[in-house]
């Protein structure tokens, strides 16, 4: 086979995805949020660094909708909230303290990202079936 | 890079063996009569557990996303062809004197494989058209 999607490509969309979702906003004070809000000048790298994220953000948004669709990030979400919920059941996650709440969140979220970007690859290694989006009518999304 | 155009040959048996073993993965696990499933698992508690519930929302995503394939690429009338081949080969196979029709019974157990056998085949049928005749099954966006 010439192309095979495996965990090491799932784990490396993951990791960028993280990267992506963290950078853009953290609890912990290190992130393009914080660097905007509370670092002063330096005007014209926050705007091309803010262009470059939100573009990032919406290519993985619109990977995400485009393969798995409303169901799908909806099913993903709750698994991925249900697991947290067995994270906190089994004292691993303390959501007491807001700044752990807010990074399950946003790591559930770079989750959907990562999968949202390798259901199309692993749709076809399963079923050998190709998404597809028709471009020759001007679509949303 | 992969390229659209190749057609490389098929595992064939591979092929179908391994997704016929993720759906009868799906189709048992979630319901069998030997007292071992998913069913079993949470029929009867009280209140369910989160591990009972990230399980659940688990299996559900994996049924959709196997159905969908697998009815995606055969459609009405491939899943109902399918299931007829399954039953005509029971059939066949009581022609031919393996077995005496008058045992062939209906259990649990036989409908769940025929309908693991109907969705196994149906989520590699797109290979196999793809391998037969070049046409690719392709989807556009989900709802």
């Amino acid at each position: 086979m010439q192309h095979d999607f495996g965990a090491l490509e799932y784990v490396v969309r993951w990791l960028v995805s993280l990267a992506l979702v963290l950078g853009t906003y953290n609890p912990y004070a290190m992130s393009y949020y914080h660097w905007v809000s509370f670092y002063p000048g330096q005007v014209p790298m926050k705007l091309t660094v803010g262009v470059a994220l939100l573009i990032l953000h919406i290519v993985a948004v619109i990977a995400g909708v485009r393969s798995l669709g409303l169901i799908g990030i909806g099913l993903l979400t709750a698994l991925f909230a249900s697991t947290a919920w067995i994270l906190i059941d089994v004292k691993v996650l303390d959501i007491e303290d807001p700044r752990i709440f807010a990074l399950t969140v946003l790591v559930i979220l770079a989750t959907v990202y990562g999968v949202g970007l390798s259901w199309s690859h692993l749709r076809n290694r399963v079923s050998g079936q190709v998404d597809s989006t028709d471009v020759t009518q001007n679509s949303p999304i | 890079m992969p390229r659209l155009d190749t057609n490389p040959p098929l595992k064939l048996f591979r092929l179908l063996f391994l997704r016929w073993l993720l759906a009868a993965f799906l189709v048992f696990g979630t319901y069998n009569p030997s007292g071992t499933s998913y069913y079993h698992w949470v029929a009867g508690v009280p209140e369910l557990s989160p591990t009972q519930i990230t399980t659940g929302i688990l299996l559900l995503a994996l049924v959709v996303a196997v159905l969908r394939m697998a009815f995606m690429s055969t459609g009405y009338f491939g899943t109902a062809a399918l299931a007829l081949t399954v039953l005509m080969g029971i059939l066949f196979a009581a022609g031919l004197g393996l077995f005496e029709f008058e045992d062939v019974s209906f259990t649990t157990y036989t409908i769940e494989a025929i309908l693991s056998i109907v969705v196994g085949v149906g989520v590699s049928w797109s290979f196999i058209q793809k391998r037969l005749s070049g046409e690719r099954d392709v989807l556009r966006t989900p709802p």
